[in-house]
Formats: structure tokens, C-alpha cells, sequence
């Protein structure tokens, strides 16, 4: 049996490409030996760490560009994602700490549905433009049930998770924070300043490779030796 | 006659992105066939496999463009990214076969140094040999990017121009700093700052109707063929 190589997905709930790298890499899964563990972490104490800033925030023709660019390139993946109209102003007082906190809690007490945990927290703010602040906000997350406004079928999207509550009383604890704070650390240490950052570590250990973007799937497919076969739109969920 | 679509590529050569995305080879002229070597990529190898593209070379003075649209270059605006740039444009090149190398005072040269007047130089070209255009642009973009040459000197200038067969160096070099170079620059640079441009390679295609869409960096080839009905493959690989 093929060895795997070893991806680690660096994301916030609040970052657009992050949506993006998430979908496309994890569909890659049925086409290239990898396993992806996911790295929840904190956007926001990343930046103040690197001295770095949210783009829409650093020049305004990057939030122009952005709001056109993420649509387009969502599109082309096969996410129907909404840049929301006010992003660039309230961006920052978005906070997304308790949804990548509740990430972290579901890797630790039901592993197998932080996958589908973070699609939830990422559909709700980038498809259905609503807030994942709020422990309302979460719990509407996890059991919203949707349509796309781009099909004419329904999108079941329940998490499924049991024991919602338990989890959300898990966030609140100092070992959770910790956690989120540790993966921040640990991105900003392999040189991380924005988001989503993807790490390679190729099945024969011969070597590691950090990337940051969405865009480098064809190269990250070179490093490993498999072919990069576009964005696989026939394996969207959406 | 089949319809073209126009695009646009805004550049500075000092811009390693912009050199990613223009092309790079050694022998090549006829882009269909490169009985030499190396694969290309870029808007100029995909010239001869998407025959609908009409491309134009605008140098853009990119220190304008950033101060225009307050922005800085990456390198200089956060630690963490001139590291990581410098390793993913040098494994970008690696990808398409383009022999790139930073040079190792890059960061100095580009907080002391400025690539204007070569921009201009690839204008004064444009306005006066125009099928020397890209010929010039990739003879400068290769020294400073693979030979690790400067770029900044009349004596740099009359070797880069000598080694396209251009005619008349020294009176063109001299062209640089006259008002109508400096015009043509200027008027790349502001329509890229009204396009929305806030860095470098800057492409903008025209679409069949009229309207236009811009791209930002070296990685959306795809987006730009797509648009034109045409498919993006990778690298073009063109070995004997």
C-alpha cells in the first residue's frame, strides 16, 4: 500500500482563500496518496505576531480586487461563496476565536466530524453571509439546514455532531484556548503570515515544503510527484 | 478573421512575479516550435497555443503604482514574506524551467536602486522599434533575474540593446529620460492605478464585449484562458 504524504492545512474560519484551500485540497484526497490533518488557528494573533495585516484592510484596491477575485476563483472550484458586501469594514470585529476553538474541541472529542465542523462554520459566514461569534451563531452552523443558490437541490448540511453542548462548554476551557494558541505559534514558527499556509511532508520524509495561497495545488502535486487535475469541480459538496 | 482579445500586461522588471509570468527562454523566437531546450510559460508561450490572444507590453513605474495605491512591496512590509517569496518564486522558476536566481543584495537594491529608467528603456523601444519590444523586456528581465547582472547604467543599457540588434543604442539609451518615454510610462502606470492595480504583473483582458477583467500575480493563467475559451495545461513543454 502507498505511503501518504502528510498535509497540514493551516485556516481561520474568517479567511477567504482559506474556504478555498480547504475545499480544493481536501477533494484532492480521492486523487493523490495525502492525508490532511487540520490546523485550526487564529488569524488575528497571527497577524499581530508577523506585524502583518488583513489585505482589505492594507490598501483599498486590494479589497476591490479581492471582492471580485474570490467570487471568480470560488466560482471556479465550485464553492458558491459571497464576498459579503461590508467585509472589508467589519472584518475586524468578526471574530471567529470560538468557531476555530470548536473546531479544535471536535478534533479532540469526535475527531471524525471536524471536517465537516469547519465546512459548517466556513458555509454559514462565506455562503450564507450570517455570523459565527455567538454560541447561537454555532449551534446555527451545525444544524442549518440550506439550499444553494446556485442549484435546484437541496444541500443537506447537518454536521451531525452529537452532544453539541458538551462541545461548546468545552471551548470555554483553558485547554482548548491553549490548543489554538499553540497552532498559531506553531504556523507563525514555519514562517506563516497569512492564511490558508499548507505544509508537504513527502511518505519517504525526504523533505518538507511550506505554501501560502490556494493557488499552488499544481506545484504542491509536482513535489510530490502526482499530476495536478484541475479543481475537481464534479467533487464539490456544494 | 477570428476575433482577438486584447491583454494587457503591466510589468516592472524588477518585479520577479512579472518576469514568472512573462517568458523566459533562450533561443526561442517562434514560439510554436523551440528546437532547443526549455519549456516554456508563460502569456508569450501560450501566444502561440491560444492564437486568440493579442498581447501588449505596458511597463508600469511599480514604486508609483505601490505609493498610488499604498501598498508596499512584500518583502518590505512583513519579515516573514521576503523569506518565503524568495523560496516560492525560485520554485515557481524551477517549475517552468526558468533558470531564476536572486541575487543576494535584492533587498538592498531594491530599497537603493530603482528599475525606471529600464522600464522606460522597453517603452523607448516600443515607440520606436516595437517588434524589438519583447525582445528587449526578456533580454532584461534575464540578466537581472538569471545572469544577476544590473540593470541600472547606460553601459548595462547598450549591452542589453546590442545583444537584441537594436539599432541606434546610444541614441535610444539617451531617449530614456526625454519627455515622450517618460509620457508613455507615465500613462502605463496611471491606467493601471484606475484599472485597480496595487502590484506587479498586472494583466487585463478584454473581453469580446467591451468589458474587462483584471488579474493580480503569475498564478491565474487558467482564469485568463478560461475566459478566452481557451485551456491552461501547465508548463508548455517544447523538447526535441
Amino acid at each position: 500500500m502507498t505511503r501518504h504524504h502528510i498535509i497540514k492545512l493551516y485556516y481561520d474560519i474568517i479567511s477567504p482563500y482559506s474556504f478555498i484551500g480547504f475545499e480544493s485540497l481536501l477533494r484532492y484526497r480521492v486523487v493523490w496518496p495525502i492525508d490532511v490533518v487540520l490546523k485550526p488557528i487564529c488569524l488575528g494573533g497571527l497577524f499581530r505576531d508577523v506585524g502583518n495585516k488583513p489585505p482589505v484592510k492594507s490598501c483599498e484596491a486590494k479589497a476591490t480586487y479581492m471582492a471580485k477575485e474570490i467570487e471568480m476563483i470560488a466560482r471556479h472550484f465550485g464553492v458558491p461563496m459571497i464576498v459579503p458586501k461590508n467585509f472589508s469594514e467589519h472584518v475586524m470585529d468578526s471574530s471567529t476565536i470560538d468557531a476555530c476553538r470548536l473546531i479544535i474541541a471536535t478534533q479532540q472529542l469526535q475527531p471524525e466530524k471536524a471536517e465537516a465542523v469547519s465546512r459548517c462554520l466556513f458555509s454559514r459566514f462565506w455562503i450564507e453571509n450570517a455570523p459565527v461569534q455567538s454560541e447561537d451563531d454555532i449551534k446555527k452552523a451545525l444544524y442549518f439546514t440550506y439550499f444553494t443558490y446556485f442549484s435546484n437541490y437541496y444541500v443537506l448540511k447537518k454536521a451531525q455532531v452529537e452532544n453539541t453542548k458538551e462541545l461548546l462548554e468545552e471551548i470555554k476551557k483553558d485547554q482548548i484556548k491553549e490548543q489554538l494558541k499553540l497552532n498559531t505559534k506553531e504556523a507563525q514558527e514555519i514562517g506563516a503570515f497569512g492564511m490558508p499556509w499548507i505544509t508537504v511532508t513527502r511518505a519517504d520524509n525526504a523533505a518538507t515544503e511550506n505554501y501560502f495561497g490556494s493557488d499552488r495545488l499544481p506545484i504542491i502535486g509536482e513535489f510530490i510527484g502526482e499530476s495536478y487535475h484541475g479543481p475537481l469541480r464534479h467533487l464539490s459538496l456544494f | 478573421m477570428s476575433k482577438k482579445f486584447a491583454v494587457d500586461l503591466y510589468f516592472d522588471v524588477i518585479s520577479p512575479y512579472s518576469f514568472i509570468l512573462f517568458e523566459v527562454s533562450d533561443q526561442r523566437k517562434s514560439l510554436v516550435l523551440n528546437l532547443s531546450n526549455s519549456q516554456l510559460l508563460s502569456l508569450h508561450a501560450y501566444r502561440a497555443q491560444w492564437p486568440k490572444m493579442d498581447v501588449t507590453l505596458k511597463p508600469v513605474a511599480l514604486g508609483h503604482v505601490m505609493k498610488a495605491a499604498g501598498n508596499k512591496p512584500p518583502a518590505l512590509a512583513v519579515a516573514a514574506k521576503g523569506p518565503y517569496m524568495m523560496k516560492d518564486v525560485q520554485r515557481l522558476a524551477r517549475y517552468f524551467d526558468l533558470p531564476l536566481q536572486f541575487r543576494e543584495d535584492f533587498i538592498t537594491i531594491i530599497q537603493t536602486k530603482s528599475s525606471i529608467n529600464a522600464d522606460r528603456l522597453i517603452c523607448a523601444v516600443q515607440m520606436t522599434q516595437p517588434e524589438k519590444t519583447e525582445a528587449v523586456a526578456r533580454a532584461h528581465f534575464r540578466r537581472f533575474w538569471c545572469e544577476r547582472k544590473d540593470i541600472f547604467e547606460t553601459a548595462d543599457f547598450v549591452e542589453v540593446l546590442t545583444s537584441c540588434g537594436v539599432a541606434n543604442p546610444a541614441t535610444l539609451v539617451a531617449s530614456i529620460t526625454s519627455e515622450p518615454v517618460k509620457e508613455r510610462i507615465r500613462q502605463y502606470t496611471e491606467e493601471a492605478i484606475d484599472g485597480g492595480c496595487f502590484g506587479a504583473p498586472w494583466t487585463v483582458l478584454t473581453l469580446e464585449d467591451g468589458s474587462q477583467e483584471h488579474f493580480f500575480g503569475s498564478d491565474r493563467l487558467h482564469m485568463i484562458g478560461h475566459l478566452m475559451g481557451e485551456k491552461f495545461t501547465g508548463p508548455v513543454s517544447c523538447k526535441l
